[in-house]
């Protein structure tokens, strides 16, 4: 009985020994598992920690220094590094650093030839730890860890859809090694990095779409023009600190493009954006602006020379040709330079240098031209009247100014010269000068010819009640003269005004003549209507004489420079060989120009006998000349009206003889 | 060095390195013990063998106690008895089971046959093990399955507790109602490098 309660009481001992056991575990197992519960929520805070620190920040560098700071918190180590992979490139770069200052320590690349237990992590994507103590470790990222202090390093692959894109590396001084959830968490932590690194790459990426040409590489429009701003910015209210702006065209980029193929057309540009950049300063800016056009900014340059020698320099960079993959083709370029100035935004600076490369282009291919405002501001005007001139005349815009031309001899009118006007809304009456190149470069010239050829012959028929023998000179471009309708123009206006075709003159310039092979042929076919034609401006044209002979020519007018002249003896013996030139080949000859009696006495004694000038009329509206005519006299203009030669005024009977000038 | 994420590897992290003499045994091994000795030969039989062995036996399932004391009690349970060590051990493995599989039946259920059982012992039931008591030293077994249907099984734990794994094994086979022939060609008692347990099904 003893022995059983004895029994019974070691064995109540034993199972209270054994509650007590239970109790302590189960204690314990609870404080651990609270340990546990606040290691866990630390780890998950630094993950959040760090998700909160990167938001919005895009920049890689910028982004792996801050995750290696948080990384190196997380799981307490003194050290931490990370990098990205290169595969094409087999290296990994180096994207952060904790603590930054020992960055300096580092290189930016590392080939993964050298670091084969780096490339054994990305390929296998699993941690790997180096230790310096280990004799079998790698010995170049032994040397790696002892550059840069430590003794153990834990190398951890970011991971992101399932393919590693870097490495984060856990560098320890004091042989501190990570616990599997120490790595786990680290391991985390590094594919969430993974995976902001890739955003930021693709940000990256974006916005060099955005900013970037894909063909050349080169900055585009937009970037450029931020650039631009930006130089603008920096420089003003500093004069002397200009930049200069280069606007580089392809010459002929078309004729390239449509000879060769759009693929070797790609590679003359990709080729011309390569020249243009090895030309530079590392700090300018050489950007594909559109096609086949590029921007160059240089910074810094106010010597108008330096920027001269440059645009030099890019013109003979295509002095060599390009080469593409299946040809050579010889490129030229048009460059033109505008500076920067205080009041221009960027805007307004590239078109100045577009503008001033389109002016380089039409002086010549291959060539660069300088800004110049006041060839810009021509060209604005140009741009306007260009627009306003179609349709002119059809608005009733444009008039006609007759100058009348005087027999020498009898002081009376002979013919009248056509001169046009244009009646500007805005800007009022305009000389030709002004309209008739524009007129020209649009072939607006061919309206307004056939306008004056027609309004100068109805005018005629009027004034030939009152003097039968009147002429009308109307002037003939070398544009008009190129224009197969001109011969239909003459003769429609012959036929619906009435006139006998040899009372309208076509005067033709000296130099349109010598400029146009195919003039010859026209004219024929224009004297062939019955027309006369009149060489204009005579002795500018520096040409050969032959031409006088060839051309079916009536009538030589002597340019004003000659009758300027003929005062001086020199002047005079000259004045008189042209004169005999002219007698010789049977012409009628007119003195242009004359402004004052002593001209007109010494034009008379070279035995020239009609003239045109102040002295007689300048040009006058139709009206006054209607009174003149039906007056059948000029008024005096110096109130002597003495003929040098002759007998005095005629009457009307004589002045119909006299306009059959010949 | 390169490991899988995730993996323990006993070289690695503090205070994880298993020295093998010094891991202690988890208290549930002698709790089924004191379990099958009290259900055959009665509680004082129990209450014999903890005095024989000089033992206070207060084992609570979640505890570790030195491997040495197992040892003694079988030590204890042969000299009472005159049967040998490992057939002592065998019969505890064996008559461990019954309670193993009452208290754990989702080991058991989804399996037809013993085989199959035994296909989940390294990758499922002793995963678990170490769940349910942190710190437990289960070990891993070696698989072979011969053309006969005959399964080998290497063991090599330090322990040298083959028999154990014998018993563990027919008290199983019982439980999908098989009877099975056990053979130990090799073995670390005999002074073999590691144990090789055959095991074939009787039909």
């Amino acid at each position: 009985m003893t022995t059983e309660i004895e029994r019974l009481r070691r064995r109540l001992a034993r199972e209270r020994e054994a509650r007590r056991e239970a109790e302590r575990i189960s204690e314990h197992a609870t404080r651990a598992l609270y340990a546990e519960v606040a290691d866990r929520t630390r780890e998950l805070e630094a993950v959040v920690a760090m998700g909160r620190a990167v938001a919005g920040v895009l920049d890689s560098h910028a982004l792996g220094d801050l995750i290696a700071s948080h990384l190196a918190s997380a799981v307490g180590f003194d050290d931490c590094g990370i990098y990205s992979w290169d595969r094409a490139a087999d290296l990994v770069r180096t994207i952060g650093y904790y603590p930054a200052e020992r960055r300096v320590l580092l290189r930016d690349i590392y080939p993964l030839e050298e670091y084969p237990e780096t490339a054994q992590v990305l390929a296998s994507r699993n941690v790997s730890i180096i230790d310096s103590a280990d004799a079998t470790a790698d010995a170049s990222e032994v040397r790696f860890l002892a550059e840069l202090g430590g003794s153990l390093m834990f190398q951890i692959p970011m991971v992101v859809n399932g393919q590693a894109t870097g490495t984060v590396e856990l560098l320890s001084r004091t042989g501190q090694v990570l616990d599997d959830r120490q790595i786990a968490i680290a391991q985390t932590m590094a594919n969430e990095a993974g995976i902001l690194f890739e955003n930021a790459r693709l940000y990256a990426q974006i916005r060099h779409q955005a900013f970037y040409d894909h063909l050349t590489g080169l900055p585009n429009r937009a970037l450029f023009g931020d650039r631009v701003g930006h130089a603008l910015a920096v420089r003003i209210g500093e004069d002397d600190r200009r930049s200069a702006l280069l606007f580089v065209d392809i010459d002929d980029f078309k004729i390239i493009n449509d000879r060769y193929g759009h693929e070797v057309g790609d590679q003359v540009l990709a080729g011309v954006a390569a020249r243009l950049q090895k030309l530079l300063r590392p700090g300018d800016t050489v950007a594909r602006l559109s096609g086949d056009e590029f921007g160059v900014l240089v910074e810094n340059m106010t010597d108008q020379r330096k920027v001269r020698s440059i645009a030099e320099r890019v013109i003979r960079a295509f002095d060599r040709p390009i080469d593409t993959r299946d040809r050579t083709v010889r490129v030229s370029v048009s460059v033109g330079v505008a500076m920067t100035s205080p009041a221009l935004d960027a805007d307004g600076l590239i078109r100045n240098a577009d503008f001033a490369m389109y002016r380089a282009k039409q002086s010549g291919k291959g060539r660069y031209r300088m800004y110049e405002a006041a060839e810009r501001d021509a060209a604005d005007v140009d741009a306007r009247l260009r627009a306003d001139l179609r349709g002119a005349a059809g608005r009733n815009e444009l008039r006609i100014h007759y100058q009348p031309i005087v027999d020498l001899g009898t002081g009376a009118i002979t013919s009248v010269e056509a001169l046009v006007r244009w009646q500007h809304p805005e800007r009022g009456l305009l000389y030709p000068a002004t309209f008739i190149p524009i007129a020209e470069e649009t072939g607006g010239i061919i309206e307004v010819g056939a306008w004056v050829l027609a309004t100068a012959s109805a005018q005629l028929r009027e004034w030939q009640e009152w003097m039968p023998g009147l002429a009308v000179a109307v002037n003939v471009s070398g544009s008009q003269l190129q224009d197969a309708g001109l011969v239909e123009h003459v003769r429609r206006a012959v036929l619906e005004s009435g006139i006998h075709p040899s009372s309208l003159i076509l005067e033709v310039t000296e130099s349109v003549l010598v400029a146009e092979p195919a003039a010859e042929a026209m004219l024929r076919q224009l004297k062939g209507t019955g027309v006369r034609l009149a060489i204009d401006d005579f002795g500018t044209g520096y040409s050969s004489l032959s031409y006088l002979r060839r051309f079916p020519i009536d009538i030589m007018k002597i340019d004003m420079e000659f009758t300027n002249e003929i005062e001086t003896p020199e002047g005079e013996a000259l004045f008189g060989g042209i004169v005999q030139l002219g007698r010789s080949l049977g012409l009628t000859i007119v003195a242009e120009g004359i402004e004052r009696s002593a001209q007109r006495d010494l034009v008379a004694r070279s035995t020239c006998d009609h003239g045109q000038g102040y002295l007689f009329a300048r040009p006058q509206a139709p009206e006054r000349i209607a009174k003149w005519i039906s007056a059948s006299r000029l008024p005096d203009p110096e109130g002597v009206g003495v003929p040098a030669r002759g007998s005095g005024r005629r009457g009307t009977a004589d002045l119909q003889q006299v306009a059959a000038i010949r | 060095m390169s490991l899988p994420i995730g993996t323990t590897d006993p070289s690695l992290g503090r205070a994880r390195l298993p020295d093998v003499d010094r891991v202690p045994m988890k208290g549930i091994v002698f709790n089924l013990l004191e379990d099958a000795v009290a259900r055959q030969y009665g509680e004082n039989t129990w209450d014999d063998l903890l005095e024989a062995a000089g033992l206070d036996g207060a084992y609570t399932s979640l505890g570790s106690y030195p491997d040495r004391q197992l040892t003694d009690l079988v030590e204890a349970a042969s000299a009472a008895t005159g049967m040998a060590p490992q057939s002592i051990i065998r019969w505890f493995g064996r008559e461990a089971m019954p309670a193993l599989a009452a208290a754990y039946p989702g080991f058991f259920l989804p399996h037809a046959d013993i085989g199959s059982f035994l296909d989940t012992l390294n990758d499922i039931i002793h995963p678990e093990v170490r769940k349910l008591y942190p710190g437990a030293d289960v070990p891993t077994f070696g698989f072979a399955t011969a053309g006969d249907g005959t399964i080998t099984m290497r063991y090599g734990s330090p322990r040298r507790l083959c028999a154990f794994a014998e018993g563990l094994i027919e008290g199983a086979a019982i439980q999908f109602g098989q009877v099975v022939a056990i053979d130990q060609p090799r073995c670390m008692l005999r002074g073999d490098e590691l144990c090789t347990i055959e095991i074939r099904v009787d039909h």
